[in-house]
């Protein structure tokens, strides 16, 4: 079949009387269909970078999801370390003054108070450890951050971070340097008969702000560290509130690359076709009138 | 020779369209067997994503329980030794009980006071204990397909035995602890002392030095076996958080993955145009070719 229209074709294009007319409007096709090739190849690149610029879209809503999920824990992290803090130091205020009694001297030691703030404190620095490994090419966590805002932000605030940070490390070494065991067993292993010759002894071990005891010396860097903590996890919590920031940001930036890219590419698109279609109209011409003319020389 | 040049260029050209035409077949359905892998890879994705929402709520759940359960021991852990000192001091003729008696507006009542918040601690360690028991029993169940280890196999079946007893096994605590009770009697310390009122009263008249002391250890046991199980806690977070760290690198190899799936959609897809293209362009150039042998036979 394809045969019998290809030489009902070769008839035809010996018959057109026109000649110079058909391969004008053949050139034009040609033409035509070099145009459309150009613009697929314009529109296989766009399409190439609209979809990597997807993907980077993507990644950033990830990250900006991560970030806000991130940041909501952080909150929360810091709000319960506020409260704990504060309802530890009314605790720690109204033990004093009932030590400053000559009964309460002898119901509230340093051992019974401070053995379980410390205990309790330097079981949650075991977390700490992994937040501390997070490190990115060689660096530590806080190197890492400061790199992350060295660019982005006020040398003031980012030697502000430097020294939280350094606070904070610093604070974390010093209690880390606490043995945990033996405060475990400090607390656990007392027993009603030490508690006893506690009570009875003559030495005074009620809780007093010039203490020169280790426990309370112990207490006094747990202390530290607390505070520090809620600092540093503040200005973690500023520092993933820039970075959401930053986010969007791109969000929007890449929204508006591929809305751009997008527009470019339909006006293409649509050019392809247009030009698709005329050179296809114009095979159809000849098509046609070929088989006209095939009919005729039948009649 | 020029008519046999003449038609090998003519066989090349409907090569060419053959060619081009087959070619964008091909690309067209390639395009349609990428769009299966693109959806196929989209159910993963979905899938992943909801599994690593499903780990981050497990882990938030367990944290939430741990930090419920830190707080618990730190706070009953503070207290405990207050109201066994208490009683001593005004109860102890060697501690100068009578002294200590006159800072007590009704030292009787003020002794009944110290043995029932002696009860009282006994009581809440209990209560707490079991309601996190509780409420961990509550998460583990509902993923007990992620928690082998809480799992026992009845008559072939596996069925969920639960965490509960480990937080209220009072008596397998008295038991592995009988040689710090100074009366090795589980019954006289079971909670059961503790209802109606009537009991309660009777257990507070009843219980003398060595009965509180007793108490106040197993007291101290329970908050140490809360405290271990504490430890379990954090194990199965770690090992959730583990889990949803693997579902996260999962997920962001999978986006990668259809990045590059939806990269080869969009070359076959448009490889497919630019071939459609192409086989039209050759067909012009071969009508063009037709039209220019039928001129030069004329001439």
């Amino acid at each position: 079949m394809r045969l019998f229209r290809f030489s009902l074709l070769k008839i035809y294009f010996g018959l057109i009387e026109n000649k110079n007319k058909a391969l004008k409007i053949i050139n034009i096709g040609i033409f035509l269909s070099i145009f459309a090739s150009t613009s697929a190849i314009i529109t296989y690149f766009i399409e190439k970078k609209i979809n990597e610029k997807e993907f980077l879209l993507i990644e950033e809503q990830f990250q900006a999801k991560d970030n806000s999920s991130i940041i909501s824990e952080f909150e929360s992290i810091i709000l319960l370390l506020e409260t704990y803090n504060r309802s530890e130091f009314m605790q720690t205020e109204n033990a004093f003054f009932l030590s400053w009694t000559t009964l309460g001297s002898k119901i509230i030691s340093e051992n019974d108070f401070y053995a379980p703030i410390i205990y309790t404190a330097l079981k949650d620095t075991k977390e700490l450890d992994k937040l501390f490994e997070l490190g990115i090419e060689g660096q530590n966590f806080s190197e890492s951050i400061v790199k992350l805002i060295e660019d982005a932000w006020d040398k003031d605030e980012v030697d502000k971070t430097k020294e939280i940070f350094k606070n904070f490390e610093k604070s974390y070494e010093t209690i880390k340097k606490i043995d945990i065991n033996f405060y475990k067993s400090k607390i656990y292993n007392n027993s009603p008969e030490l508690l006893f010759d506690e009570v009875s002894s003559k030495k005074n071990n009620s809780l007093d702000y010039n203490s020169n005891s280790k426990i309370f010396s112990d207490y006094s860097a747990v202390y530290e560290y607390k505070q520090n903590t809620i600092i540093f996890f503040k200005r973690l919590h500023m520092i993933l509130r820039a970075t959401l920031a930053q986010n969007h940001d791109s969000i929007k930036k890449l929204n508006n690359e591929i809305i751009d890219l997008s527009k470019k590419e339909n006006r293409l698109i649509f050019l392809t076709f247009i030009f698709q279609l005329i050179a296809f109209m114009l095979i159809q011409i000849f098509e046609i009138s070929s088989m006209n003319i095939y009919k005729k020389e039948k009649l | 020779m020029r008519r046999a040049l003449e038609n090998k260029k003519i066989i090349i050209y409907i090569l060419l369209v053959a060619f081009f035409t087959v070619s964008s077949y091909v690309f067209d359905q390639t395009a349609v067997r990428i769009e299966d892998s693109i959806r196929n890879k989209n159910i993963l994705i979905d899938t992943t994503k909801t599994n690593l929402k499903n780990f981050e709520s497990l882990s938030s759940q367990l944290e939430t329980i741990r930090s419920d359960l830190d707080n618990l021991v730190s706070l009953n852990l503070k207290d405990l030794h207050f109201s066994l000192k208490s009683y001593l001091l005004i109860t102890r003729y060697d501690l100068d009980s009578n002294e200590n008696r006159k800072f007590f507006k009704d030292s009787e009542d003020a002794l009944y006071q110290i043995k029932d918040r002696l009860l009282s601690t006994y009581q809440s360690i209990t209560v707490q204990s079991s309601d996190i028991g509780e409420k961990l029993d509550e998460v583990y169940s509902w993923n007990y397909e992620l928690f082998p280890k809480y799992m026992t196999e009845v008559n072939g079946e596996k069925l969920y035995e639960g965490v509960y007893n480990n937080f209220y096994n009072h008596e397998e605590i008295f038991n592995n602890n009988l040689n710090k009770f100074k009366i090795k009697n589980f019954k006289k310390y079971d909670v059961d002392i503790l209802y109606p009122q009537e009991k309660r009263n009777k257990v507070m008249q009843s219980f003398y030095l060595n009965n509180w002391y007793d108490l106040h250890r197993f007291t101290l046991l329970l908050i140490k076996n809360l405290d271990d199980n504490g430890n379990d806690i954090s194990e199965n977070e770690l090992y959730i958080d583990e889990l949803a760290e693997k579902k996260e690198i999962l997920l962001y190899s999978e986006i990668e993955k259809l990045k590059n799936i939806s990269n080869k959609k969009n070359s076959s897809i448009l490889l497919s145009i630019f071939s459609q293209i192409l086989s039209l362009l050759f067909l012009l150039m071969l009508f063009r070719n037709l039209i220019l042998n039928s001129t030069a036979k004329i001439k």
